[in-house]
């Protein structure tokens, strides 16, 4: 009876063993699962979260439409980091206890750089791309991958523009306005850079902290100083509030903006200032050509009122899904952890249905999609358009 | 029939516990608390640490404001330079972590003298208004003292093998970070026995009687700031090995309504008390997040959204109806079981 019990506990142990070698974590003969960290329940970015949301939605309806992964059924699942860094690390350590096989977004901000020691140690597949962190790839890491120009690109991109097409004959002088972290770090690069490569007269960078509503004296200083060209470097709701004081005070003023200056409530927010300003993207803007197919599937994948709320964001994670799924069904029905990692690095390009330029990493460049375009946005009437082509800056 | 607790001598009377049962269940709990990692998984474990983290963190708060009377909202900016002392030591300066992570606690505690030597003066929401700008200070430097900080960048952390034990590993740093907690229980419970731990209480209970009775004030404030702050300093360190990387967003003034909030609730005072409330504060976010999941489809979609602010107000209503109705929190309650129980059917 005892030796019949040793057998059986050897056999299980066995087979446990042969099915651990076997399946991949996520990975099961039906399905895969990938996971997504968003800061849902942050008052200023949870509006933001859900347009990645939505935009993961759409891309694993399409491609579960069509089939799944090589008849795999792609499930994913959310979680929130309500963007503090210490609840990223939580959440990517309860979706790792779920079993997800790969990451399609790590929180924002310093919540990547969190879960970076952690998706390392565990080897699994991740595509950066709700906001870009260059240290996420640089020096490159094995299965972290990221999609998106640098704020210090977009920036520097709509700068040049500004100067070359919109200055009338004026002397450009340029100030910044932004955030006291590492968001607000990289949009003064574009600031500096903008200053070195044009030799640009400039007013003395000033900080906020997140969240500050009233922008009365930044501007005032702006003015006093005689600044022309605004980096408005907030994230949200800081846009429109530098641009309302800068309205009350008459201010004839070119503003550049990092990307969220396109979603739909910014736009209503500065509509009252009349200002024409400007955004930088990587991704087609929502209504052109590139964005047609998306939108076609978000009409019929997501709700209305989901619909309603798409927004760059959701273009940009839904790239990021299409390339996972890509590189994940390049793989066969043998996925791997290891096998995603070396489909991405192989040098092949991903097309993302219009959205971006096709998308190649290779193994020692880990970041793709850097090319940037200019958007000009008439708050007056809500219209935005793409003034440049994609360009490498 | 047991009619109450009859203590005939003083070293009975400063005894952690004259009673054996309750060896025996603390016993148990250590018990279940060593063989826990063989049955969680990382989340599990993560959240376990956290609250041995916070369990820390809260026994040194409760040493200054429950125990002494001052009231501190500073916790976070302790928190924080404990965490970037024991972080930049080890990443800029390459000192080996088993040095980097005391130094957390003795560069906090030296730091407490910034706002311990005011506090002499100070009292009541003077000192906690003295303590939350102090909180401030540390965190606007660290954000803005960029060559020395990392500033906004925040620091990774790479060498994190204490005495040959790889703190990366969950498991490693679950045990590590309980065996701080046992010793700062210790050590903690073991202040208060003796004539320091008197002269605090002392303190908190009528500061111009203690002095009548000898108690230098300067001095036992101030111990009890450095006192406290090297065990919050401490907590800090350990934070710094559990994320690996650490920037000014961890430090935010919740942290320190929350820290306040762990020790009301569990009881002011009651080590045993910072440590039940920091397994409640941390719990809580999560039993609600669940319960919210158990909800119909509709409701739990709304209520998710506001996760954020529904956490916040459960804490704001725990902390109104422990001081409402049981002042001494937690472990007020378990005392009054205990009471009920032991006195039974006598008890009122």
């Amino acid at each position: 009876m005892k030796m019949l019990f040793r057998k059986a506990l050897l056999a299980a142990g066995v087979s446990l063993l042969a099915t651990g070698a076997m399946a991949e974590q996520g990975v099961t003969d039906t399905e895969v699962v990938f996971g997504n960290i968003v800061p849902l329940t942050h008052p200023v970015t949870a509006s933001l979260a859900y347009q990645v949301i939505y935009g993961n939605t759409v891309a694993a309806a399409e491609w579960n439409e069509k089939g799944g992964i090589n008849g795999r059924k792609i499930v994913i699942k959310d979680e929130d980091d309500a963007y503090v860094p210490a609840n990223t690390v939580q959440a990517l350590q309860k979706l790792i206890d779920e079993g997800v096989f790969a990451m399609l977004t790590t929180g924002a901000g310093a919540g990547v750089a969190a879960t970076l020691p952690i998706l390392e140690e565990q080897a699994i597949p991740t595509m950066v791309n709700f906001s870009p962190y260059e240290p996420a790839v640089n020096p490159v890491k094995p299965y972290i991958f990221m999609i998106g120009a640098s704020y210090e690109d977009l920036l520097f991109g709509e700068i040049k523009y500004i100067i070359e097409n919109k200055m009338d004959g004026k002397t450009p002088k340029i100030g910044v306005i932004r955030q006291d972290d590492d968001f607000g770090k990289q949009v003064e690069a574009a600031f500096s850079r903008s200053i070195k490569d044009f030799d640009l007269d400039y007013a003395d960078p000033l900080t906020f902290k997140r969240g500050q509503k009233d922008f009365g004296a930044e501007i005032l200083k702006m003015r006093a100083a005689g600044v022309n060209i605004l980096i408005a470097g907030g994230v949200t709701s800081e846009i429109p509030a530098m641009a309302k004081e800068a309205a009350k005070f008459k201010m004839d003023l070119q503003i550049a903006t990092v990307p969220t200056g396109q979603l739909t409530p910014i736009v209503k927010l500065m509509q009252p200032t009349g200002f024409t300003y400007f955004s930088g993207d990587y991704v087609s803007p929502l209504g052109s050509k590139g964005a047609e197919h998306f939108e076609a599937m978000a009409k019929k994948h997501l709700t209305e009122e989901e619909f309603k709320g798409l927004s760059r964001y959701s273009l940009t994670a839904y790239a990021a899904s299409l390339i996972m799924f890509k590189a994940a069904e390049a793989c066969g029905k043998d996925l791997t952890r290891a096998c995603i990692s070396e489909k991405l690095a192989s040098g092949e390009k991903f097309e993302t249905n219009g959205i971006t330029q096709p998308i190649s990493f290779s193994s020692d460049k880990h970041i793709a999609a850097t090319e940037t375009l200019v958007v000009e946005i008439d708050s007056k009437t809500g219209a935005s358009k793409a003034v440049t082509e994609l360009m490498d800056f | 029939m047991r009619t109450g607790n009859h203590i005939e001598s003083y070293p009975r009377h400063i005894a952690l516990s004259d009673n054996p049962v309750v060896w025996f269940w603390l016993v148990a709990l250590m018990a279940a608390m060593i063989v826990l990692p063989a049955f969680s998984g990382l989340f599990v474990l993560g959240l376990a640490i956290r609250i041995l983290i916070a369990a820390v963190g809260a026994i040194g708060l409760n040493l200054l404001t429950g125990s002494t009377g001052q009231i501190s909202l500073g916790q976070s900016g302790f928190l924080a330079a404990g965490c970037y002392t024991t972080g930049l030591l080890i990443t800029d300066y390459h000192w080996p972590p088993e040095l980097a992570l005391p130094m957390a606690g003795i560069v906090a505690a030296a730091l407490s003298f910034l706002v311990g030597i005011p506090s002499l003066r100070l009292k009541g929401l003077y000192l906690a208004i003295t303590t939350l700008a102090f909180s401030f200070i540390i965190t606007q430097f660290l954000l803005f003292a960029e060559p020395i900080t990392h500033g906004p960048y925040g620091v990774r952390i790479e060498d994190t093998v204490l005495f040959g034990f790889d703190l990366a590993d969950p498991t490693t740093m679950y045990y590590f970070c309980l065996g701080i907690l046992a010793l700062v229980t210790l050590g903690v419970l073991n202040i208060m026995r003796t004539r320091v731990g008197r002269a605090f209480n002392a303190i908190r209970d009528q500061d111009i009687a203690a002095r009548a009775m000898g108690i230098n004030l300067t001095t036992y404030k101030l111990t009890a700031f450095a006192a406290s702050s090297f065990i919050v300093g401490l907590a800090g360190g350990l934070m710094a090995f559990q994320f690996r990387f650490i920037n000014v967003d961890i430090f935010s003034v919740t942290l320190a309504i929350e820290a306040l909030a762990m020790i009301i609730v569990g009881g002011l005072g009651s080590v045993a008390g910072a440590i039940i409330g920091a397994v409640f504060i941390i719990l809580l976010p999560e039993v609600v997040g669940d319960a919210i999941g158990l909800l119909p489809a509709g409701i739990s979609d709304v209520l998710s959204r506001g996760a954020l602010e529904i956490k916040g107000l459960l804490i704001g209503l725990v902390i109104i109806l422990t001081l409402r109705l049981e002042p001494d929190g937690l472990m007020g309650v378990w005392r009054n079981m205990k009471r009920y129980w032991s006195r039974w059917p006598l008890s009122v």
